[in-house]
């Protein structure tokens, strides 16, 4: 699976666009696209970053790419540089930021700094104004371009080209401006100088000067190194008594070779520099993923916080209305029992209380005695026996038994004839059944009697048959 | 020291920020979301509840119109075991009432508490002894018992001539009553949920 990125490589007159694939252990530029647009000669002066940023979204989408991020390699001129002597022992960048703002027109809290080791061991100090960057970089994003590194041109040229063809001293020429660094990978004096040419008649004249001013007063021209031009209208020709000046000529880059390989350079080494970082530090390749989980996690926060207070006004009223059921509950359970408080169960209770009265009430107590067994009402059965004998029937009780089941009668009459009809009277009640009289002759006249009635169901059944 | 040395990510936009701000969201969301999730259950158990007062409320009305209506009833059981007593001191009354010599009461006796199959009263029954007395009089004790306590009644009558010559008998009467006792385990209707 091959990688794509895009640089944007920022040169005075104009913003280049490639887009690098990785091939193998290499990057190759597949496309390129460029926007002209006269850059400030600092960051510091003031400009438009939607201006800037629009012309390099331009550019960005000329090169036929939608690129998720792209690499801004920002030229050495916007940026403040020093060579900060060998560290003696291990130092953190926020410690190597103290000593370079000595060397800084500006509080170090405006800047974004980081530290690139020379070949001799110092370190390389740069810095860019945070403030300027980070609105161009805001003004990018809002056009859906994410910069996930911020390098410088020269720097990055030097690290690249000292694994290309050994020469880590590095110009790049613009129309306008011109940069140099040496010293990055071999042992020679480090120098990092931005210095401007437009002002200048004779081109050759004033790179030499440059030559000569800042890296070859104590080294000479340095054994190895390059020439990038990336000014179309800057010729090899006009250049060709600065070329010639060394002992060894340089390796001079056309403009369309520059841009390739600061292009690539920036692609395969962003390590080599990164100024994306400090207050600068971008938020992640994937921050408008996390930015939109962000977003829908608040939805759902808000919707869930919306759904809670919901839930809860309607709780809330829910329980208004159970406290009015339960005042009525209370007031019900005060007119039954007679008191004020309404102790838990309190409908069981009631409904306690009404079984209660059933079954002390003829209701319960009707069913109560709905047995089985048939029940008779013995002083209600013995005056309809006495109502419904014949009035010529005379009869003297000896003994009467009953019960609520059983009757047993015991007396004298004049004649068997009426034990008979005694038992027929009987039998005409519909709760007793009468058995045949048991009668004896008395030797002083008339007839001793027996009677067994048994009380029956509804149904005619006698509930005994022993009898 | 051969690497760049570069600053920390500032702390107000670095990934770690930006990663705090994801994790603390999602912290918040876990909390609000248990919470709604509480609120929820608390919700559900309210309306539950609710619900189950609303009915209860219902049956209490139901049940409070039948007791006022019960409680305007003559009541046919008693709710508990009269004190032997009591219920002397009632048929000596009745006995008074009915015209009958206090003397001609022989004698009393309880018998066991029965219960009556398959509900839940127990019959209290005590026998009563008398001496010579004429229907007329046993009835008129009867009714005079049962008016002053409707829950008193005979359940059981014997009478023996033991003079045949004088129309009045010795009597052993048993009167009763029964006490409301539901049976522990007994299915009864409360109409509750």
């Amino acid at each position: 699976m091959s990688r794509t990125t895009t640089v944007c490589l920022l040169t005075d007159e104009c913003i280049h666009a490639v887009t690098c694939e990785r091939r193998g252990r290499g990057w190759e530029a597949v496309a390129r696209s460029q926007q002209e647009l006269r850059l400030p000669d600092s960051l510091l002066v003031s400009h438009n970053p939607d201006e800037l940023a629009d012309a390099i979204a331009h550019a960005v989408n000329e090169s036929h790419t939608s690129p998720s991020s792209i690499t801004l390699v920002l030229p050495l001129q916007w940026c403040f540089t020093h060579v900060l002597a060998r560290p003696k022992k291990r130092v953190t960048a926020e410690a190597l930021a103290y000593e370079f703002e000595q060397y800084l027109p500006l509080p170090l809290e405006n800047l974004t700094c980081a530290f690139v080791p020379s070949g001799n061991g110092n370190m390389v100090g740069v810095g860019i104004p945070t403030t300027p960057m980070a609105e161009l970089i805001a003004a990018l994003s809002k056009r859906n371009i994410y910069v996930e590194h911020i390098t410088v041109d020269a720097i990055t040229a030097a690290h690249a080209l000292d694994s290309v063809n050994g020469s880590s001293s590095v110009m790049i020429l613009d129309a306008r401006w011109g940069r140099m660094v040496t010293g990055i990978k071999d042992p020679g004096r480090t120098v990092t100088a931005a210095f401007g040419l437009s002002e200048c008649d004779n081109l050759a004249a004033a790179v030499a000067q440059q030559l000569q001013h800042r890296a070859l007063s104590d080294g000479g021209i340095p054994p190895r190194w390059s020439v990038l031009c990336l000014a179309d209208t800057m010729s090899e020709s006009a250049l060709e008594p600065v070329l010639n000046n060394g002992e060894e000529r340089p390796c001079y880059f056309s403009p369309a070779e520059a841009v390739d390989t600061v292009a690539l350079a920036a692609a395969s080494v962003p390590q080599a520099l990164d100024l994306r970082t400090g207050p600068l530090a971008g938020e992640g390749r994937w921050s408008q993923v996390t930015r939109l989980a962000s977003q829908c996690m608040l939805c759902v926060l808000a919707l869930l916080l919306v759904l809670t207070g919901g839930v809860h006004i309607h709780k809330q009223s829910l329980d208004q209305q159970f406290t009015t059921v339960n005042t009525a509950q209370r007031e019900i359970y005060r007119e039954v029992f007679r008191t004020d408080t309404l102790p838990p169960g309190a409908a069981l209770r009631v409904a306690s209380e009404r079984i209660r009265l059933e079954g002390l009430t003829s209701v319960r107590g009707t069913v109560a005695t709905q047995s089985t067994e048939p029940t008779l009402q013995p002083l209600a059965t013995l005056r309809d026996i006495v109502a419904g004998l014949p009035t010529d029937v005379r009869v003297m009780l000896l003994d009467v038994r009953l019960d609520d089941k059983q009757l047993t009668i015991r007396g004298q009459t004049l004649k068997h004839r009426d034990a008979e009809r005694i038992v027929e009277t009987i039998n005409n009640l519909p709760e007793l059944v009468a058995h045949p009289p048991r009668t004896t002759r008395l030797r002083t006249g008339g007839v001793e009697f027996s009677v067994i009635a048994t009380g029956v169901r509804s149904n005619g059944q006698t509930s005994h048959t022993g009898s | 020291m051969d690497k760049p040395l570069t600053q920390a990510p500032d702390s107000t936009v670095g990934r770690r920020t930006h990663r705090r701000r994801i994790t603390l969201l999602a912290g918040l969301l876990a909390l609000v979301g248990l919470l709604c999730w509480s609120q929820w259950r608390a919700l559900a158990s309210t309306k539950d509840t609710y619900a189950t007062a609303l009915r209860q409320l219902d049956q209490m009305r139901i049940d409070k119109e039948r007791i006022e209506k019960l409680r305007r009833t003559p009541r046919t059981a008693t709710s508990r075991t009269r004190p032997n007593e009591e219920l002397l001191a009632q048929i000596e009354q009745s006995l008074e009432a009915a015209g009958i010599d206090r003397a001609k009461w022989h004698d009393s006796v309880p018998q066991p508490a029965v219960r009556l199959p398959r509900s839940d009263y127990k019959r209290m029954t005590t026998r009563l002894y008398f001496e010579a007395i004429t229907v007329k009089q046993l009835a008129a004790f009867a009714h005079h018992l049962q008016s002053s306590d409707p829950t008193l009644h005979v359940s059981a009558v014997n009478l023996t001539n033991r003079h045949t010559d004088r129309p009045d008998f010795d009597v052993d009467l048993a009167v009763s009553y029964l006490v409301y006792a539901p049976q522990e385990g007994r299915q009864t209707s409360h109409g509750l949920p």
